[in-house]
């Protein structure tokens, strides 16, 4: 018997804009708790939201990348429940008119339909301790958008990559950073598994507290099978809310789902309707980055990358935006994305820092490319000058100097007097090329480099050497 | 007759002339505070006015209110300086901020002596719900009849002559009412003309903020001051700021002055509808024309009902931070939510939890569409309706309530057209988000009576002008318990 399993999926994004939703607070993550508020973020009596600008435009920017209908009208509403991280005993959000409808997301070749993307404001932080719990309200009011799937995935591998794309979308836009350790994407998951004969879908169990990509796809294959064996032994499933449970990798019962909860919603009038103008809707995709999905077009069919290479280089921002760098001064896209991926990383990973870090900047790596490229340095020697950077961070040129290294030399008659040396002194291998030994010219040349200490041109001084060769016929 | 008694720009003349000091005036308003027998007082800034007063430096001459002292209703925040809404679920409160009017009024250097009483959180319209008790009406010693409310303590302080003006807040007629009782300018502008931020929020889509002052000039003056955009408060308008006085003794010939049929004829004081009628021939005679015009009576008598689903659904979320762990007493439990059961059913008085309970009930996704969307989409009816009145006439003008003040234990019957359309028909200009001002027109058995003139939306200057025009013409100018000795 065939099983199918229905997953939709909402996600919360913390954005990292200036200041919060609705308030002048700075936005700040990890610090020392009530250090980042402002009387509205306690609910002071009396005080007022004021919207913010920055994270509107945000989240025009993720419809578009999520192919949604961008609402032409702001609105605002209560959504009313008594929490203790709640500071005013409702949450503004938006109910009615979310700003983004109707988009989608194509994963390996599945298209997951997204519902709505609406705005809201974060709540406390609640730190528990046994006897009492504290709250931080450095998160209160941190802007959010809501991304709402309907119930349309049927793997939990495709439901981890949309996540994952998801992640790869605010990050490259810069909408936030998409830690999910740090709780900066969060995750709800709703499962529901149907025999394939079934018409109806199957009772909906809600999954809370995934806080890793990795999680994920683990969490959810072990729900779906879960559920599995529970029709199977005829047992009922329960509509309920279960959380992951990181150390025995599985879900575990939290509460039982009964009425759901009548938030109450009405609008928030302390909003007026904003109208937004199709030029600030234009503008703010305009002026949005490029997403990770056209970098990669642009890699593979501008630079001629690998699919191996693409998906390094666009592991995260920070890194694409170093290559990128690189790609807009050197046309040598393919080296780039070597010292990169093998030079670069390695270096990154020995010594645990970013690329934010990274003392070189493109610029100088640049130079040393494009100078190896165009054969003025052999590749063993960029590499010697490479470490000295990093070691001394200092630019190409410095290091050029301060190892005595004058460049490869592309002198016409210098590398002939050394090439007419090298043969008086190797009579058999001329013989031996002429006898059709391909091996001899290699020998011959590789004599040369070592003579000159590597730094002649190498195609250079293969050419002159087949020509004095083929003159000692 | 003392300094104190005057009007705010006749009480500048006299700082201008060094006739008196501030300082002198804040001492003798605060002996006027603690003398005064009507429970008008939430706390008394003794220390901090005197403070400002002494430490007030040179007069400004442009500048009116330099050295004015007021009085605040205790819904504003005040920096530093204690404030409740008279509930005792804020008892204790102190706000880190100030509400952007009584900044403005420091900047300005005013300086307030006082936050005083209202019904709990602005929810009433008696002046007897507050923690403290009833607040008088001080032009009944005997303590039996009511000063209305919810700005019960600054209708109080003024109409006793302790200030000159009071700041208020008006979500239905919390302004315009008591202002009729207390013989009083009360004055409440368009939506959006002055900044909400720092009033406690009991409507916001009808709350606005205002005051009380003794003659049309000063309200005029004053909004000059307090009026502009805000932004901390972003339904603030961002329309200019006019100098409202500059107007205020234009002719006002030619101008359509609308009464509203319906509502005179509910009203049953014959006292009242005889001054009314004179009221208007004094217009009449200023080259005013009087339209009678006609409201569906059905649509009045819902006005009530309207106002109370939406400002009781409203409330109950706006007063959801009050809950026991962020604001109010804290009444121990074993869980977040006993201790919020704990603190919300101790602290708040039972007429409150009533009002939150019809709010709850109407906002359920069950109830919503019959009671919270309906209130709503008739309000817009309402609105349209005077809309179309404002259209071929400049200000709608009224009495500002049936009767004087009533007595504290007054039996009224709500079901009747007296109390459901004149006692609450002046919530249209909260529905519509019109300027509304109430001036004194008369007395009955010493006790005074207000009408009220609602003009267009932000036509401020226009409404004052016409309000000024009858006042001129009426004995009230600077009414007081002690101008009236």
């Amino acid at each position: 018997m065939g099983y199918q399993a229905t997953i939709g999926l909402e996600i919360h994004v913390e954005m990292k804009t200036k200041s919060k939703m609705f308030s002048s607070s700075p936005v700040g993550f990890m610090q020392e708790p009530n250090t980042f508020t402002t009387p509205y973020d306690l609910a002071f009596p009396g005080t007022m939201p004021v919207p913010n600008k920055q994270a509107v435009i945000n989240a025009i920017r993720v419809c578009h990348a999520l192919h949604m209908t961008i609402d032409n009208e702001l609105h605002f509403d209560r959504k009313n429940y008594f929490y203790s991280d709640l500071p005013k005993g409702y949450q503004i959000t938006q109910d009615k008119r979310p700003i983004g409808r109707d988009g989608y997301l194509d994963i390996n070749g599945e298209r997951v339909e997204i519902e709505r993307l609406h705005m809201e404001e974060d709540t406390a932080k609640q730190l528990h301790f046994p006897k009492f719990t504290l709250l931080d309200y450095n998160r209160a009011g941190i802007p959010l958008i809501e991304i709402v799937t309907r119930p349309c995935i049927h793997s939990a591998d495709v439901a981890a990559k949309y996540v994952e794309t998801i992640r790869e979308i605010v990050s490259f836009l810069e909408v936030s950073d998409g830690k999910m350790e740090e709780g900066q994407l969060r995750c709800d998951v709703n499962v529901s598994v149907k025999k394939d004969s079934d018409k109806n879908l199957g009772t909906k169990v809600e999954v809370k507290n995934i806080n890793s990509f990795n999680h994920i796809k683990i969490a959810l294959e072990y729900e779906i099978q879960r559920q599995i064996k529970a029709i199977e032994s005829n047992e009922k499933i329960i509509q309920e809310t279960r959380r992951y449970d990181e150390e025995n990798k599985a879900t575990k019962s939290m509460r039982v789902k009964t009425d759901s909860v009548d938030y109450k919603y009405f609008p928030e009038d302390n909003i007026i309707p904003i109208k937004l103008s199709q030029k600030f809707i234009d503008d703010a995709i305009k002026t949005s980055n490029e997403l990770a999905s056209e970098k990669r077009v642009r890699y593979k069919v501008k630079f001629n990358l690998n699919d191996y290479d693409i998906s390094i280089i666009l592991s995260s921002l920070p890194l694409a935006n170093y290559f990128d760098e690189c790609a807009k001064k050197s046309k040598y896209y393919k080296t780039i994305a070597n010292w990169l991926i093998v030079d670069i990383m390695a270096y990154l990973n020995k010594n645990a820092i970013s690329i934010n870090e990274f003392k070189i900047t493109p610029e100088m790596l640049v130079e040393l490319i494009n100078e190896k490229e165009s054969g003025v340095i052999s590749n063993k020697i960029a590499r010697e000058i490479f470490a000295y950077m990093l070691e001394n961070n200092v630019n190409c040129k410095t290091a050029k100097q301060r190892l005595n290294i004058t460049g490869q030399t592309s002198d016409d008659k210098a590398i002939r007097d050394l090439v007419i040396e090298i043969l008086n002194n190797n009579e058999q291998s001329i013989k031996d090329y002429h006898a059709g030994k391909d091996r001899a010219l290699g020998f011959l040349i590789g004599q040369v480099m070592k003579k000159s200490g590597g730094k002649v041109n190498p195609s250079l001084t293969s050419k002159i050497m087949v020509e004095e060769l083929n003159r000692r016929k | 007759m003392s300094y104190l008694d005057l009007t705010i720009l006749d009480l500048h003349k006299a700082l201008v002339e060094k006739k008196v000091t501030p300082l002198e005036l804040v001492k003798e308003a605060i002996d006027r505070l603690k003398k005064d027998d009507n429970n008008a007082v939430e706390y008394l800034m003794e220390k901090e006015a005197i403070e400002l007063a002494t430490n007030i430096g040179e007069i400004e001459v442009d500048n009116p209110v330099w050295g004015i002292p007021f009085a605040i209703k205790d819904n504003f925040s005040t920096k530093d300086v204690p404030t409740c809404g008279s509930s005792d679920m804020l008892k204790g409160y102190v706000p880190v901020y100030n509400a952007t009017i009584v900044e403005k009024l420091l900047k300005k250097k005013a300086i307030p002596v006082a936050k005083v009483t209202l019904d709990e959180l602005a929810m009433g319209g008696t002046g007897a719900t507050g923690h403290l008790g009833k607040t008088y009406n001080p032009y009944d010693p005997s303590h039996k009849k009511m000063m209305g409310g919810s700005s019960c303590g600054s209708a109080s302080v003024v109409a006793s002559g302790i200030v000159p003006f009071a700041l208020g807040s008006d979500t239905g007629d919390s302004i315009r009412k008591p202002a009729s009782y207390g013989g009083l300018v009360g004055f409440k502008p368009s939506w959006g003309r002055i900044s909400r931020y720092g009033l406690f929020p009991f409507t916001p889509s009808l709350d606005a903020a205002g005051y009380f002052t003794r003659s049309v000039k000063d309200a005029a003056m004053l909004l000059s001051i307090v009026a502009g955009e805000d932004k901390n408060d972003f339904t603030s308008s961002n329309k200019p700021v006019e100098n409202y006085v500059d107007n205020i003794d234009k002719p006002i010939k030619n101008i359509s002055i609308a009464v509203i049929k319906e509502i005179v004829e509910s009203i049953s004081n014959e006292t009242i509808i005889n001054q009314f009628k004179e009221t208007l021939k004094i217009y009449q005679n200023l080259g005013a024309k009087i339209n009678y015009v006609s409201m569906d009576k059905h649509l009045l008598q819902t006005l009530f009902p309207t106002y109370y689903i939406m400002s009781c659904s409203e409330a109950t979320s706006n007063n959801a931070n009050l809950d026991g762990i962020k604001f109010g007493p804290y009444f121990d439990g074993t869980t977040y939510i006993e201790a919020m059961k704990n603190a919300r059913t101790k602290g708040f008085s039972e007429r409150i939890k009533r009002r939150f309970i019809i709010g709850s009930y109407s906002l359920m996704k069950e109830n919503q569409n019959e009671l919270f969307l309906r209130a709503a989409k008739n309000r817009h009816k309402i609105v349209d309706e005077v809309n179309k009145i404002l259209k071929t006439n400049d200000v709608i003008f009224l009495p500002a309530s049936p009767t004087t003040a009533a007595p504290f234990d007054n039996k009224v019957d709500q079901l009747k057209d007296e109390y459901l359309i004149a006692d609450n028909y002046m919530v249209i200009a909260n529905f519509a988000g019109l300027p509304s001002i109430t001036i004194p027109c008369g007395f009955e058995n010493d006790l005074p009576f207000g009408f009220n003139l609602t003009g267009r939306a932000f036509e401020e200057s226009k409404l004052l002008n016409i309000a000024k025009a009858l006042e001129d013409k009426l004995p009230y100018y600077n009414l007081s318990v002690r101008s009236k000795k």
